[in-house]
């Protein structure tokens, strides 16, 4: 709440009068109600399993099924930021919830989420007998599970690094919870926050194209949304209605990046070091030049300040609140055994499950377990092989890079399983070998993390390095043997680690494409888990989903990790 | 002075628990009074355990053991009437110069318009008019250092602790804040009572103070006081407090080299001793300094920190392993060179390398034991962890990286072993010269 409220309110000077802007601003804002009422309300219209949901396939209806999504995406969001202020603050201020959160939220993240979605599906349609709000709330936590981790993560990194000055300060002027909240710990974390907020995002993308439509049981639940609409269209065969699809999505993303992201971008982060020179945003001037937008932010303002002082005073830990702490205490030891008590359940069902399951089929999963593999690690290799010099031109040249960077970022956000369907079109109509050319469905989203990565560490090449290397008059191989790329292995392995693991994740929905009620496989763990979640076959998505977090857990700590180390020691410079 | 003491420390203790089985004794029997009407300047160096002290007068950290009065009554946790100002400012970055100021008042003053008062005034007190809407990137470090000031002023305090306040300013910097300081102090324009102030600058605290308490380490305690009767504003140029400044210098060289009271002119080094994280270019510089320097023999460790613009913090662990080396002796706040310390000065860069290699053998232990045990080991080669894990047997693990690393520098400086940092080996042969 006050995040809006400190960071806009100084920024927004009164202007003069009613204005041209204010008109769009106020008919953006009805629009926007509208369509959020209609949208929510149709939420929660009566379902029960079996009945059925037309998708139409009329470009005029995307609009709407666009909001559904979207509306989908920022439930899923507002619940993953709430998640990361509980969960990352209590790891960053507890050392035993330390011990839990972050060795439990690394592990889930690595998790294959998509393998459950079938599971979470049914479990929500029974909590929600009868309701829409069953599929609703099942897609918005695959979402949720797609997004929260990363949030988490960085919420507790920047309370981490906070300096103790501030928290000393806080404590010296006896500052509340509350206080210390917002006036400290959001603003601090906040660049990470809205960082990690459009990473997540653009993951997110990913998981509601492919976790609206869903079979259960024989029955077809698809919800009303973009993603159903690519389905919808991926079984009929119909090229416009996907061309349409990916035009609207397009639209969707560079509204949201220049309605949202930017505006916020330019107030966090270039507010506090000046030397990052992002250009103001458009949105930005529109919004300090509406008279509409003024009076709300002084409202907003006088209701915040009122809430404050009716909001309890203690309410985090403090550290004469000796009688909070105790019951915090308890609070987090029930929490501790829950979260190991869930733990053992699941580990108990699982091995219960894959106890039944015959040996041979074990090693079958195992076996394209490590096909997956070499697909990935090619893949991978591959990528850093395009991607190594293209990214090395644009880290050199600041010009065409500022220029390419957006679009790359907007290509980065854009969720490559809407992509598939025209793929899998090609191949079927091709005849072409899926094993080989399905393989690059699973780089398509990640590989930007490789070329990200790669521009940054040649733009973080100290400028002394490079005027030293062309003083020397090093040959043109010599230069880039010697001084890039020594230079940038230590962002590309971390680009590399990235694109790996989320490469995991989608080969479950990559490997296996279809088209006009066609399917293709290609050989691989990813398509062993959707057939199966197709053909229903719990125990066998969990024996897949198994093998799949034995595999991502074991390359990481195995291969990645100890590769990570070596280099970031080798070359990381700083300190040995 | 029959006064009673505004605050007071009995019987501090405070130890971290590294293992189970290790403390690690910061603090202890910290007794310390502070009276109203006095400027109190607590000098000591880094890893004394000062910063700590502060903090747990602050209320920030509790002690392990001992007791607290603020006005002779026992306190845990805040005290109301008590401000702090942090060696780094920590001003929010979000926040402009009123609104951090204000922040001082948030949990005491509900209403918005008395705190802006409050705040305003504060801010013309430390002279910042015109700065109230500036954020703390656009501010140089004294202007931000006066916006942590008028912070604490803000809340209208009895007691200011000031953490290393100067510090991170540049010299003309932290002079003009120290006398604005020190006027806003004799003006009883506020009613502050007193004023702690912890630092590594002798001159400093000669110039600020009314009283010194010289703290040593290990464990962290008052080791000696001294008394300064001196009027406010003093004169940096007056022969007092040059005279003053040296004997401040020679207290703490007998707290931190008791030397002379076990009667020996060396201390002896043994094998799990801290060795001093000090690069050999730095020794060398500061042999070069004393032959050069007038009556070379004798040089006071003041001369020198005035002179190679040294703070406390950088010339002792530098006198530490001149002493530890037999390069040079303290006692009485002076440097005596040895004539090892003198040809070694002298010497051309291979000879030195040669004195340097015969010095650590004879001295120091851990060398020799480094030496010896590649000697006798097979390929002449030794894991960097066999080395720490006995050196962890007395120190602590940050220490012994520490120790190793020191050790390291000064084997290599001396061609006595090689090390790999890749493979964290040491060698006798350094592999890649071949």
């Amino acid at each position: 709440m006050s995040l809006i409220n400190y960071f806009s309110v100084k920024d927004i000077r009164r202007p003069p009068r009613l204005m041209f802007w204010d008109v769009i601003v106020f008919i953006f804002m009805v629009v926007v109600f509208l369509w959020l009422t209609t949208a929510a309300s149709d939420m929660v219209v009566s379902y029960e399993i079996g009945d059925p949901i037309e998708i139409s396939l009329s470009p005029f209806s995307l609009p709407y099924y666009a909001m559904r999504t979207v509306l989908r995406m920022f439930i899923a969001l507002f619940f993953s930021l709430l998640f990361a202020f509980v969960f990352g603050s209590m790891a960053a201020k507890n050392p035993s919830c330390e011990k839990v959160i972050i060795p439990a939220v690394d592990v889930l993240q690595s998790i294959p989420v998509i393998g459950f979605l079938e599971i979470s599906f049914v479990w929500f349609l029974y909590a929600f007998k009868g309701s829409f709000l069953g599929p609703e709330v099942a897609s918005i936590f695959a979402v949720f599970v797609s997004q929260v981790w990363n949030l988490i993560l960085s919420y507790y990194q920047s309370l981490k690094t906070m300096p103790k000055d501030f928290d000393e300060v806080m404590h010296i002027y006896r500052l509340s919870g509350w206080q210390r909240f917002f006036r400290l710990e959001v603003p601090f974390a906040a660049p990470g926050l809205i960082w990690n907020s459009m990473l997540s995002l653009s993951a997110g993308w990913f998981f509601v194209v492919a976790g609206e439509a869903i079979t259960i049981a024989n029955h077809n639940v698809s919800l009303p949304g973009i993603g159903s609409y690519i389905a919808t269209a991926t079984e009929q065969g119909d090229y416009y209605a996907i061309y349409a699809a990916i035009g609207c999505l397009f639209v969707v993303i560079m509204l949201y990046d220049q309605l949202l992201f930017r505006p916020l971008n330019y107030w966090l982060i270039s507010r506090n070091n000046p030397e990052v020179a992002s250009r103001p945003s458009w949105i930005l001037g529109v919004l300090s030049q509406s008279f509409i937008v003024y009076v709300v932010a002084r409202l907003w303002e006088k209701a915040s300040k009122r809430m404050h002082l009716h909001l309890p005073r203690r309410f985090v830990f403090r550290y004469e609140a000796r009688a909070l702490s105790y019951v915090l205490k308890w609070l987090y030891l029930a929490l501790w055994f829950l979260f190991y008590g869930v733990l053992i359940y699941i580990v108990y069902d699982a091995a219960n499950i894959i106890h039944a399951i015959p040996l041979a089929e074990i090693k079958l999963a195992m076996l394209l377990g490590a096909y997956t593999a070499a697909r990935v690690f090619i893949l991978v290799l591959l990528c850093c092989v395009i991607w190594f010099p293209v990214g090395i031109y644009l880290g050199l040249n600041a010009r065409v890079s500022d220029i390419m960077q957006p679009v790359i970022q907007f290509l980065a956000a854009f969720p490559p399983n809407m992509l598939y369907p025209l793929f899998g079109s090609i191949i079927i109509y091709g005849g072409y070998n899926p094993d080989i050319w399905l393989s690059p469905l699973i780089i398509l989203g990640t590989q930007w993390y490789i070329l990200f990565n790669i521009i940054a560490g040649v733009r973080a090449l100290p400028g002394d390095l490079l005027l030293m290397a062309s003083s020397l008059n090093l040959s043109k191989w010599r230069y880039y043997q010697r001084v890039i790329i020594p230079g940038v292995l230590p962002s590309l392995m971390t680009g590399v680690v990235t694109a790996a693991g989320g490469a995991w994740n989608t080969s479950i929905v990559a490997e296996a494409v279809s088209w006009k009620g066609q399917d293709i496989y290609a050989q691989g763990l990813g398509a062993y888990i959707m057939k199966a979640s197709r053909l229903a076959q719990g125990d066998k998505v969990c024996l897949g989903v198994v093998v799949m977090c034995f595999y991502v857990l074991l390359i990481n700590k195995v291969v990645w990790m100890p590769l990570y180390n070596l280099i970031s020691k080798r070359y990381g410079g700083n300190n040995a | 002075m029959l006064k009673k003491p505004i605050i007071e420390l009995k019987d501090i203790q405070k130890s971290f628990q590294k293992r189970a089985d290790k403390k690690v004794l910061v603090l202890d029997e910290v007794d310390l009074s502070i009276y109203p009407g006095e400027v109190v300047c607590l000098l000591g160096t880094s890893g004394s355990g000062k910063s700590t002290m502060l903090r747990i007068i602050a209320g920030l950290i509790q002690p392990s053991k001992g007791f607290r009065y603020y006005n002779q009554e026992p306190v845990a946790g805040n005290i109301p009437k008590l401000s702090m100002v942090f060696q780094n400012f920590a001003l929010l970055p979000w926040l402009t110069v009123l609104e951090n100021v204000e922040l001082g008042l948030e949990a005491f003053e509900r209403d918005k318009k008395v705190r802006r008062e409050k705040a305003l005034k504060a801010i013309d007190v430390v002279g910042l008019d015109g700065f109230e809407s500036a954020y703390p990137r656009e501010l140089s470090g004294g202007i931000s250092q006066r916006v942590g000031l008028a912070r604490a002023l803000v809340v209208d305090p009895e007691v200011i602790l000031l953490d290393e306040p100067f510090s991170a300013l540049d010299v003309l910097t932290a002079e003009n804040l120290r006398s604005d300081l020190i006027n806003l102090w004799t003006s009883k324009k506020t009613n502050l009572k007193s004023m702690l102030m912890v630092t590594h600058n002798i001159e400093e605290a000669v110039y600020m103070a009314d009283r010194i308490l010289i703290f040593g380490s290990d464990p962290g305690n008052v080791r000696s006081e001294l008394k300064i009767d001196l009027a406010h504003p003093r004169d940096d140029k007056e022969e007092a407090l040059d005279a003053l400044t040296d004997q401040v210098y020679q207290t703490i060289t007998d707290v931190n080299f008791q030397s002379k009271a076990t009667g020996t002119r060396f201390r002896t080094v043994r094998m799990g001793y801290r060795l001093p994280s000090v690069a050999v270019s730095s020794l060398t510089g500061l042999l070069e300094f004393l032959i050069t320097a007038e009556g070379a023999e004798n040089t006071e460790l003041s001369d020198v920190a005035d002179e190679m613009h040294l703070g406390l913090d950088d010339l002792l662990p530098i006198a530490e392993a001149l002493e530890i080396l037999r390069f040079a002796s303290i006692a009485n706040g002076r440097f005596n060179l040895t004539p090892v310390g003198d040809v070694f000065a002298k010497a051309s860069i291979l000879d030195r390398k040669k004195i340097f290699a015969r010095q650590l053998l004879d001295h120091i232990p851990l060398a020799v034991y480094v030496r010896e045990t590649l000697e006798r080991a097979q390929e002449h080669t030794m894991p960097e962890n066999d080395l720490l894990e006995v050196l962890q047997e007395k120190l602590s693990e940050v220490a012994s990286r520490r120790v190793l690393r020191t050790m390291v520098d000064w084997g290599r400086y001396a061609e006595l072993f090689a090390y790999n940092v890749n493979s964290g080996m040491l060698s006798l042969e350094d592999p890649s010269a071949e």
